[in-house]
């Protein structure tokens, strides 16, 4: 041991307070001073294996502890009072200053006790005080009584007064005056409430008045009435009433005697008034000094050691007369090192100076005040520490003396909350100024005027406005004419209905057209008037612009029908042509007029040669909302223009024929799109075939997008919910008038992030409809299987399959199309599912691997699933082959279609472990550019 | 009885927190949990109140979980929350006895509409077990005998005809059937099939 941690030790065991160190976990002393063991009568090594519980009766048991620990943890320190048992069972109130430490990794509990067993002492020698006092006032010849404002209930009465009211001293106490001196208490309570209310006193006021214990008689009574404050406050208020009718008869015969003097001798009659009037003013100063001399006493003894704060009492020098208990502890003098001293060696040194002529100034207009109103006031103790404290000052006379008293309390702790209320005024006033969303906050004025108090910077900026153009301005010179009256009816509506008002609005501001929806939120006084409205404004700007892309595309998507060179025919539900395009005129080689014949004339499901193919059941399928794919079927010419009366030599074709339907909301059928393929064509020219696939590529993957409306309604909905919720939590708090600025600002952050996640839905989904340009650019194959795997993340859960993927770091990028190559993943991953849905759901597992060898790239996915048929795996990437019931055919062909563009290869095979490995691979883009 | 709890239980952190405060707002208790498995492992389902349980979640899914409640004998009542809704799922889940299946964005009415409505079930299943639980701790008290001749009496047989199927006098089947009218404080007959039915003890099958 060093020679400072032994003096460290030393003063630590010869400290006057017990110390201990504790286990915070189990409450166990870890260290204690000699202090301790004197203090509880056990040894030091007997306390070593002991813990807080066998010793403190507050806290009884482990879970007791546990909270005192975490409180302490939580808190950094904390007072406990309490009771110490000692080795021989007696037991001794403490004070406890528990203080957690933590010292690198080790935490500890500092505590520091205080036998506290001298202060329980003193305060009962204060109550025999008290005791003592009440003695002398019961025994006083004037009638005594404290009463308590505001309504001047008895706390106190003396027997004298008592008697004076006629009734015992038990049916004054906790009465009002009014209760018990009904008829005089109008004349009473005026002068009780005028002190009351300004804290001055009024001495030596006379009148008569008749009592209820003698109505019969008049008498003459004086009284004084002074204010009792407590902690700086006015509490009550002191009355001592004097009965004076014997010495006023007397005055009155003295008066009349006075009179026969005057008749008898008018020399005398000047003596005779003089001594009269020198009488009185004796007789009435005695009587004063006497009551205020008592009264002194009482309020110095009983309310001053009492009094939470430090007193401290000095004459109209400055120097201390009487400092409380309060005022010892505060600054660590003992009463006898006070009294007699300057009040300014209360004070650090550098304010010492000034302080006299304060005083004085003080003492020229004394009234009840705070001191110093926003200085820092400044005491210092004796051992020189200096500390905050707010100082109150009363006046006080007694007899000819001019007395001050000063309340002192200690406010470091408060300014440190105060502090702290700043600190988070701050951070509100930080998260208006930085948040995207537009707030700002309105004056509601008489008359139905409205103007803007603030604005942040989002405003600001989405107005292009400047905050000079803004703040202080009635809205009506803000808001553009267009829509003022919308603006102010919605004011008017959220402060009527107290509730939050929206609106969509599409204004048109200096940065041009913004559409937003607004809120506006009242904000109502404890009176309940509306004092301000708060306004949002969720800008949508972007929102509309997709809706408008969406209805564009959809505008685009009806255009590519019409101009498609696939001949598309609509269906009615019962099976009659309504629409076709020109394709399907041109696949037939028939005119308008005659497509019009046709048209009246032909039914699908009655269609003769479907009925002698034996494929009519399909049909039905079809027409029962069923996407079906006909097998092929050859149209001969001459027959269909016989069936038809068609005096035309139309072709001769093989078709295919694509039936799907599009139902309504409810799942009604709507019609159904027929789709025919030349299938004579592909199979002559390889070269049309491929053309041909990338037009049936369009339509399969609007097929494919079909399918996957759950998906995106799944990931659309949450954000929704939580959008919807979070927005009626916020509207049944407000008008609960439950609410709090944080928590509001809580709610409307989280409404943002929903709407920024539902936002980025709406953009992929707008990415996948978008019309593919083929434009080829540098792709990094690991980011197209991230995100595809996380546009499809609730497939994953809603089919219960474990999703691993192993992504090669730092592979090179391809040359390639981005959302044509998330068009193959996503087949070859929805096909893995599929290959899965009857596998246990254990074993549902999907693995994705990317990998790069020398100048390919390899991405592949591989399923769990049944695997697929040895005689079946040469012709997958066939068009037109399909296994699955529902099955287009067209899925892997496509696929193999798009990875041949990229000048890449498809591949396919079973694993030995069950299920298939389906994948492609890619040459890699090489420096320079081009592949 | 403590203060009911709606127990919010969706794997999506900002679905949950949203409906939290909603329900708070509304002065309600509530608690929630991101996955089935947590929900079970407190066994909180022994408390009165209602689940608003997700239906697409990893691991185990909001049908799952009903169907373990139900394997269990847990009856707390369960409110659907879909983001997607189809109509084989939403059919078999208020076959299974779902108070409700509501469709994500769920508005605050329906929803609060549906929790009050799960709470008065609730309130209901628990008197109804209490009852049961009296009953069976009465029937406890039968011996196997009394037991026996309870199921014929059930059945509408005179104590002679007992008496003739078990081969015993008709004064001790008198005894018998004292005892259990005695022992299950019951005066008649029809209080007597009533009771039995609550519990589920059916009349013993007489062999013709």
């Amino acid at each position: 041991m060093n020679s400072k941690l032994k003096k460290i030790r030393n003063l630590f065991d010869q400290a006057n307070d017990a110390i201990v160190a504790i286990d915070p976990e189990t409450g166990r002393f870890l260290d204690i001073n000699n202090k301790v063991s004197e203090n509880l009568g056990y040894s030091r090594e007997e306390l070593l294996t002991m813990r807080v519980m066998d010793i403190q009766t507050k806290i009884p048991d482990d879970q007791a502890w546990q909270k005192i620990s975490n409180e302490i943890r939580q808190n950094g320190s904390m007072y406990i009072t309490g009771e110490h048992r000692r080795k021989d069972g007696t037991v001794f109130p403490v004070e406890v200053n528990a203080k957690f430490v933590v010292e690198s990794t080790d935490e500890y509990i500092v505590s520091v006790i205080r036998d506290i067993s001298g202060r329980k002492q003193a305060e009962s020698e204060l109550q025999a005080a008290q005791e003592y006092l009440d003695i002398i006032l019961s025994n006083m010849p004037v009638g005594v009584a404290i009463l308590e404002g505001p309504e001047f209930r008895y706390i106190r009465i003396n027997q004298v007064l008592a008697d004076l009211n006629g009734l015992p001293v038990e049916e004054h106490i906790g009465r009002t005056v009014e209760e018990v001196l009904p008829k005089a208490a109008q004349s009473i309570l005026p002068n009780l409430r005028k002190v009351f209310k300004n804290g001055e006193a009024i001495l030596k006021r006379e009148f008569s008045i008749r009592l209820p214990s003698n109505p019969g008689k008049e008498v003459n009574l004086v009284d004084w009435h002074f204010p009792i404050a407590v902690d700086g406050r006015i509490k009550a208020v002191g009355a001592i009433i004097m009965d004076v009718t014997e010495r006023r008869r007397s005055e009155k015969e003295i008066k009349k005697q006075h009179e026969q003097l005057v008749k008898a001798n008018n020399e005398l009659s000047d003596y005779h008034k003089n001594l009269e009037k020198l009488v009185e003013e004796r007789t009435t100063k005695l009587n004063e000094e006497i009551l205020e001399r008592k009264m002194a006493e009482v309020k110095f003894s009983g309310l001053l050691h009492s009094a939470p704060d430090a007193m401290v009492i000095t004459n109209d020098e400055g120097n201390i007369e009487l400092v409380n208990k309060q005022t010892e502890k505060l600054f660590g003098y003992t009463r006898e090192e006070l009294i007699g001293k300057r009040v300014e060696y209360l004070m650090p040194e550098r304010f010492r100076g000034k302080h006299p002529d304060f005083r004085n100034d003080y003492i020229e207009s004394p009234e009840v005040r705070e001191m110093g109103t926003n200085l820092e006031l400044f005491g210092q103790g004796k051992d020189g520490s200096e500390f905050r404290i707010d100082v109150s000052l009363s006046p006080m006379n007694i007899g000819k003396d001019k007395l001050i008293i000063a309340s002192l309390r200690d406010v470091t702790e408060r300014i440190d909350v105060e502090k702290k209320l700043k600190l988070s005024e701050k951070r509100l006033s930080l998260i208006f100024e930085s948040v995207a969303e537009i707030l700002y906050y309105i004056s509601v004025e008489p008359d139905e005027c409205y103007y803007f108090l603030s604005v942040n910077p989002a405003f600001l900026k989405a107005t292009g406005l400047t905050e000079d153009q803004i703040v202080g301005k009635r809205v009506e010179e803000v808001i553009p004419e267009t829509t003022i009256r919308r603006v102010l009816d919605s004011y008017k509506k959220s402060i009527k209905e107290k509730s939050i008002v929206r609106w969509e609005e599409t204004t048109v501001y200096p940065v041009g057209k913004k559409t937003g929806v607004i809120s506006i939120a009242p904000i109502f006084n404890e009176k309940g008037i509306c004092t301000h409205l708060v306004g949002s404004v969720h800008d949508i700007t972007e929102r509309k612009q997709a809706e408008e892309e969406i209805m564009k595309s959809e505008e685009r998507f009806r255009n590519l029908i019409e101009q498609s060179p696939l001949a598309i025919e609509i269906l009615t539900p019962d099976g009659k042509i309504s629409n076709v395009n020109d394709s399907w005129m041109r696949l037939w080689g028939i005119n308008e007029t005659e497509t019009a014949h046709v048209l009246e004339s032909y039914n699908m499901i009655t269609d003769p040669q479907i009925q002698e193919l034996g494929i009519r059941p399909l049909v039905e399928k079809a027409f029962a909302g069923e996407e079906v794919v006909l097998p092929p079927v050859k149209y001969s010419g001459d027959q269909t223009s016989k069936d038809y009366g068609l005096d035309i030599a139309s072709r001769t074709v093989w078709v295919q024929c694509h039936l799907y339907s599009v139902k309504d909301e409810y799942g009604k059928i709507e019609y159904v799109v027929n789709t025919y393929m030349d299938i004579t064509e592909v199979k002559h020219a390889e070269e049309d075939a491929r053309k041909q696939q990338e037009i049936i590529a369009r339509t399969g993957r609007t097929t494919r997008m079909g399918q996957l409306t759950g998906s995106i309604a799944h990931e659309l909905n949450q954000p929704l919910t939580g959008i919807l919720s979070n927005a009626q939590a916020a509207e049944l708090m407000i008008k609960s008038g439950k609410w709090n600025d944080e928590g509001l600002m809580e709610i409307i952050k989280d409404i943002i992030l929903d709407t920024k996640r539902g936002g980025a839905v709406i953009r992929n989904l707008r990415e996948s409809f978008r019309e593919q340009k083929g434009e080829f650019l540098p792709v990094d194959v690991n980011d197209i299987v991230n995100k595809t795997t996380h546009f499809l993340r609730s497939e994953f859960v809603t089919q219960q399959v474990i999703l691993t993927k192993t992504c090669a770091s730092s592979i090179p990028k391809v040359n390639g199309n981005w959302i044509q190559l998330q068009q193959v993943l996503v087949n070859l991953i929805m096909n893995g599912l599929e290959a899965m849905q009857d596998t246990k759901q254990n074993d549902r597992k999907l693995l994705i691997t990317t990998a790069h060898h020398a100048d390919e790239v390899n991405v592949w996915v591989e399923d769990c699933g049944t695997g697929i048929k040895a005689d079946r795996i040469d012709k997958i990437f066939e068009l037109l082959a399909t296994w699955k019931p529902g099955g287009t055919g067209m899925g892997l062909a496509i696929c193999n279609s798009i990875i041949e563009a990229h000048d890449g290869k498809m591949s396919v095979e079973n694993r030995s472990e069950g299920g298939a490995r389906v994948g492609f691979v890619l040459p890699v883009l090489k420096e320079g550019g081009k592949t | 009885m403590s203060e009911p709890t709606i127990f919010i239980i969706d794997d999506d952190s900002s679905v949950r927190q949203a409906l939290t405060r909603l329900l708070m707002a509304a002065g309600m208790n509530t608690e929630s949990f991101a996955s089935a498995k947590d929900f079970l492992a407190t066994e909180k389902y022994k408390v009165p109140g209602c689940i608003v349980l997700d239906v697409k979640m990893p691991g185990m899914t909001g049908p799952e979980l009903q169907e373990k409640l139900r394997e269990d004998e847990v009856q707390m009542p369960i409110i659907f929350l879909s983001a997607h809704g189809d109509v084989p799922t939403t059919a078999k889940a208020m076959k299974k006895g779902a108070v409700d299946f509501l469709t994500k964005p769920v508005d605050r009415d329906n929803l609060l509409t549906a929790i009050h409505l799960s709470l008065a079930k609730d309130l209901e299943n628990q008197i109804l077990r209490t009852e049961r639980s009296a009953i069976h701790n009465r029937i406890k008290t039968l011996t196997p005998r009394e037991h026996e001749i309870m199921t014929y009496v059930i059945t509408g047989m005179l104590n002679k005809q007992i008496a003739g199927e078990l081969n015993i006098s008709e004064e001790t089947v008198k005894i018998h059937r004292g005892h259990v009218k005695k022992k299950l404080a019951i005066v008649s007959v029809a209080e007597l099939v009533r009771l039995c039915e609550k519990v589920g003890i059916a009349p013993h099958k007489i062999c013709q």
